[in-house]
């Protein structure tokens, strides 16, 4: 009975929205149900391509090309519901906002930033989600993005004062860094340094003001980006202070071994706090450090700085993650040149954007609900993730492969791959991998196919061993491989880099040396399969660590101290190291300090009048009234001329 | 009886000259007119915590007590004038030798100077980024001079058009007359051809000055973002719902276009420019 109440409620809902869209849908399917959803541009996968998304449940269909269809045929099949998607994009977060604030428009799901959340929230513009509707989310969502979502709080526009955390009215959908994106070939050839110096420098965010930068930067035309990164200047000798008294951190600010809870617990917060130092006094000094960046920078930019940097007009940007990975895919493919990502070691920005439903009398909640859970499940958030390049805050084994195929090097050893590189100009991401019969991606293990010449082939891992009465080839946890006996063994991957560093690399540039990287922060608690009783500390028995083979280690290159930095790429981008993560904090809404900030951000804008200015200026000003007087005078003097005629004919 | 009714009916339904302005009438109440009004009542408004307007002096205060947005303004116009004055410098020789049959046969060198208007001009502009970057001068390093090659670039197709109408219309024979009657060359230009071409002038540099001040995507995009005019300005209040102070901006940008118009009315007294009175 309450169900049919409740559809009717819908179907009443439904047929008020109707009218609102004139045009868009035929009308005449009598409970369809129109789900109005606004997102930003290009941040969904609604294109997918040939091969598309298998559906998760049991369907009829298959390879759907848009999460967008698919989130309609599984309404169809698993909640018995026409749903029809109306699907909008916007910009910026303001113009959303100003949109949603004056617009009758009306919509079931947004998905704005961070602060944007905390904003509308505090209007009273959101109507919350119920507990126990998004249980995929609940299941995947990563465990650290999730407890910093609930570090966020706001009214929620009910006159009282009750602080909410933002995770009641808002479910994470991806989520980001800002960080440096430097080209050090081009930099240390424009400024007569070495690549390694360059790499070096840009673990520092202090390295942004130093003159010998000067010009080869863009920032971002963006008052809370830009603004970010003027207090992470700002107060660099406060950050490298607590840091160093935190006791969680060594001398070169990685954590210290099992710290990482501790540095969470006691350092972020305190970081937090002057990350989000907004009140007039900070800003004015905040904004005396920016006029001088100002100054030291190539210039402003909003989305021109991701190409800019492949074509070679600056050298270093102030980008977002996924931009990042943008950039360093296209450096790589096309413009043959090696990109990297830095995020300095005091830490910097991390940000998120999220699903929110705007309160409104035709909000289909329980459909808006249902949306953000499909979204959720990590079969669709790792097709979105590939389609729109950011990282999603949902993990599970679904994107874990993905995160493997995309970065581990164990995965480009033992992937068989189907040799499209014969097409010009194609690039091995172009290339596909081998499916079996069920559409699973087939390793060497058996049914391989060696392509001749190819950088993948170099060792025979066709072949399977018998270990316990099991046949088993080769895996995320063992490498099985030929070797140049004709023997078939089963190594570990450490093994297997060094028997590859021995017998087949021609000389010390083929050597592979891969690194760890922990994600425990990430993937913990969301993995289903493949998890080992217990963990261990090598990525061969610990899913939640990665090998990794582009970060590069730079020693320190002005003092011959020892100390190193990482140089990350696409994989730092997309997922920051764990010695990063007690370091990154999220920038809160300004609230009423926002007009200081926006002065602020005016001052660093605007500009007087060049000396030249002035002086042209001054020139066409005494040219136009030297001639306006003298037209004047002019005319005088043919009236007094006049004048006088008429006195002598008199 | 009848028959004056039916006259009243006929005169009520025949068609009158004036009722072609009636489309354009609503369009100008709607899409000016009214806009114009929300302008003006944001601008002398607060707006409170729960979205009321109330009437505030707090724009104009925050406008004029703002060092930074006098000097955007300040810049705006310095770089208003002075592209008005290479527009100038530049298209009216230019209009002058597309008038002259001697110089221009068959009309198409007047629609290659006019065709850059044809592709959209944020294209355009991207494009011009791209040309000034390979010839070494970019927003990083002349940040003011990348911006008035674009401006100039944009908008002398708007200078020529309309100098170039006037100089068509030129009246030969007067200017016949100044020659016979003993001008030198500089005389006859600045006696006869100056004073006659002074509305193409006019209607150039009013279609060039303010459009300038307000336009931003070419100060952004070929400044880096380093030049700041006052239409970026407006546009940042905006975004950052500062809606009062941005529609106070946008009156004083009002009061500038009447400024300009006030002033382009001085020079042009006596010419048959059509007038918008005419319509009414």
């Amino acid at each position: 009975m309450k169900r049919n109440a409740k559809h009717l409620i819908l179907l009443a809902s439904a047929s008020m929205l109707l009218p609102l869209m004139s045009g868009c849908q035929s009308s005449s399917a009598g409970d369809v149900i129109y789900l109005r959803v606004l997102n930003s541009d290009d941040y969904i996968g609604d294109d997918l391509g040939e091969d598309g998304l298998e559906p998760f449940w049991e369907s009829e269909y298959s390879g759907f090309s848009s999460v967008l269809d698919a989130f309609e045929a599984y309404e169809k099949e698993v909640n018995n519901k026409e749903v029809r998607i109306i699907y909008e994009t916007f910009d910026t977060n303001e113009t959303m906002l100003s949109s949603l604030k004056t617009g009758k428009s009306t919509y079931d799901l947004v998905c704005p930033s961070d602060y944007a959340i905390q904003k509308m929230m505090s209007t009273g513009m959101l109507e919350p989600f119920s507990k126990e509707n998004t249980p995929t989310y609940d299941t995947y969502v990563s465990r650290y993005l999730k407890s910093q979502m609930e570090g966020i709080t706001a009214t929620i526009g009910d006159g009282s004062e009750d602080l909410h955390p933002i995770d009641e009215y808002a479910k994470g959908y991806m989520w980001g860094t800002l960080g440096v994106l430097y080209n050090p070939a081009k930099v240390a050839a424009d400024k007569g340094l070495s690549e390694d110096e360059v790499k070096w420098d840009m673990s520092e965010w202090t390295s942004l003001w130093d003159e010998k930068y000067h010009g080869e930067m863009s920032i971002k035309d963006s008052m809370r980006d830009t603004y970010s990164v003027g207090i992470m200047g700002l107060f660099d000798e406060e950050l490298r202070k607590i840091i160093a008294d935190s006791g969680c951190f060594d001398e070169d600010f990685n954590l210290l071994e099992g710290k990482f809870d501790e540095a969470m617990e006691k350092y972020n917060p305190l970081l937090s706090e002057i990350f989000n130092r907004c009140d007039e006094e900070n800003v004015k000094k905040v904004e005396d450090i920016l006029l001088k960046l100002k100054g030291n920078v190539f210039g402003f930019e909003v989305d021109s700085g991701k190409d800019d940097i492949v074509k070679g007009l600056v050298g270093m940007n102030l980008a977002w993650s996924g931009d990042a990975v943008y950039s360093l895919d296209r450096g790589d493919n096309e413009g043959n040149q090696e990109i990297f990502y830095a995020i300095p070691k005091t830490g910097g920005n991390i940000w998120f954007d999220g699903w929110c439903m705007p309160k409104s009398d035709s909000l289909h909640k329980e459909e808006a609900e249902e949306f953000v859970d499909f979204l959720s499940n990590p079969a669709i958030a790792s097709a979105n993730m590939s389609a729109v390049g950011y990282s999603s805050f949902v993990a599970g084994d679904y994107v874990l492969d993905l995160v493997r195929d995309w970065y581990d090097p164990r995965s480009y050893e033992m992937y068989v791959y189907h040799d499209a590189s014969n097409d010009p100009g194609c690039t091995w991401e172009d290339s596909d991998f081998v499916y079996d019969e069920e559409g699973e991606r087939v390793l060497k293990d058996g049914t391989g196919i060696h392509e001749d010449g190819d950088d993948y082939g170099d060792i025979d891992m066709s072949k399977t061993i018998e270990i316990d009465g099991e046949e088993v080839g080769s895996s995320y946890e063992r490498a099985v491989i030929v070797n140049e006996n004709e023997e078939i063994v089963s190594l570990s991957w450490e093994e297997y880099q060094t028997y590859y560093n021995e017998n087949i690399a021609e000389s010390e540039d083929d050597y592979l040396e891969w690194k760890t990287v922990n994600l425990t922060y990430m993937f913990d608690g969301t993995l289903e399969e493949d998890l080992p009783d217990t963990l261990g500390d090598t990525p061969e028995t610990n899913p939640y660590l990665f090998y990794d083979d582009v970060t590069e280690t730079i020693e320190n290159p002005y003092e011959d101290d020892g100390r190193t930095i990482e140089a990350g790429r696409q994989f730092f981008a997309q997922y920051p190291p764990e010695d990063l993560i007690p370091k990154l904090a999220i920038m809160k809404d300004y609230g009423t300090n926002n007009k200081y900030v926006l002065t602020m951000w005016e001052n660093v804008k605007s500009n007087n009048l060049p000396i030249w200015g002035v002086v042209v200026f001054g020139i066409i000003l005494a040219a136009a009234l030297a001639l306006g007087g003298s037209a004047f005078f002019a005319r005088y003097a043919i009236k007094k001329q006049r004048k006088a005629r008429k006195g002598e004919s008199k | 009886m009848q028959s004056t009714k039916k006259k009243g009916l006929k005169r009520f339904f025949s068609f009158k000259r004036k009722y072609l302005a009636i489309p354009y009438s609503v369009f100008l109440a709607l899409f000016v007119i009214v806009p114009i009004l929300i302008i003006l009542v944001y601008a002398f408004t607060d707006t409170l915590d729960d979205g009321t307007l109330i009437f505030s002096f707090k724009a104009l205060t925050s406008f004029f007590t703002s060092p930074s947005k006098i000097n955007v303004l300040v810049v705006s116009l310095f770089i208003g004038i002075l592209n008005t004055l290479i527009c100038l410098l530049i298209g009216y020789p230019l209009a002058y030798l597309l008038a002259n049959n001697k110089y221009n046969k068959n009309k198409i060198l007047v629609m290659l100077f006019v065709m850059p208007m044809w592709i959209n001009f944020v294209l355009r502009t991207g494009a011009t980024r791209d040309v000034l970057s390979f010839l070494g001068i970019n927003g990083g390093n002349h940040p003011y001079l990348a911006t008035m090659i674009g401006m100039v670039y944009n908008y002398l197709p708007f200078t020529i058009l309309p100098l170039y109408t006037t100089m068509l219309k030129l009246d030969k024979s007067q200017i016949e007359a100044a020659r016979d009657l003993g001008c030198n060359p500089v005389q006859t230009f600045t006696k006869s051809i100056l004073p006659q071409s002074i509305p193409g002038i006019v209607s150039a540099a009013e279609m060039v000055f303010m459009p300038t001040i307000s336009s931003y995507v070419i100060s952004d995009t070929l400044s880096e973002g380093k030049v700041t005019l006052f239409g970026n300005i407006i546009y940042l209040n905006f975004s950052q719902s500062q809606w009062n102070e941005g529609s106070f901006m946008a009156f004083v940008m009002l009061i500038l276009v009447g400024i300009t118009m006030l002033i382009s009315k001085k020079f042009d007294k006596g010419e048959a420019r059509i007038s918008a009175n005419n319509l009414w």
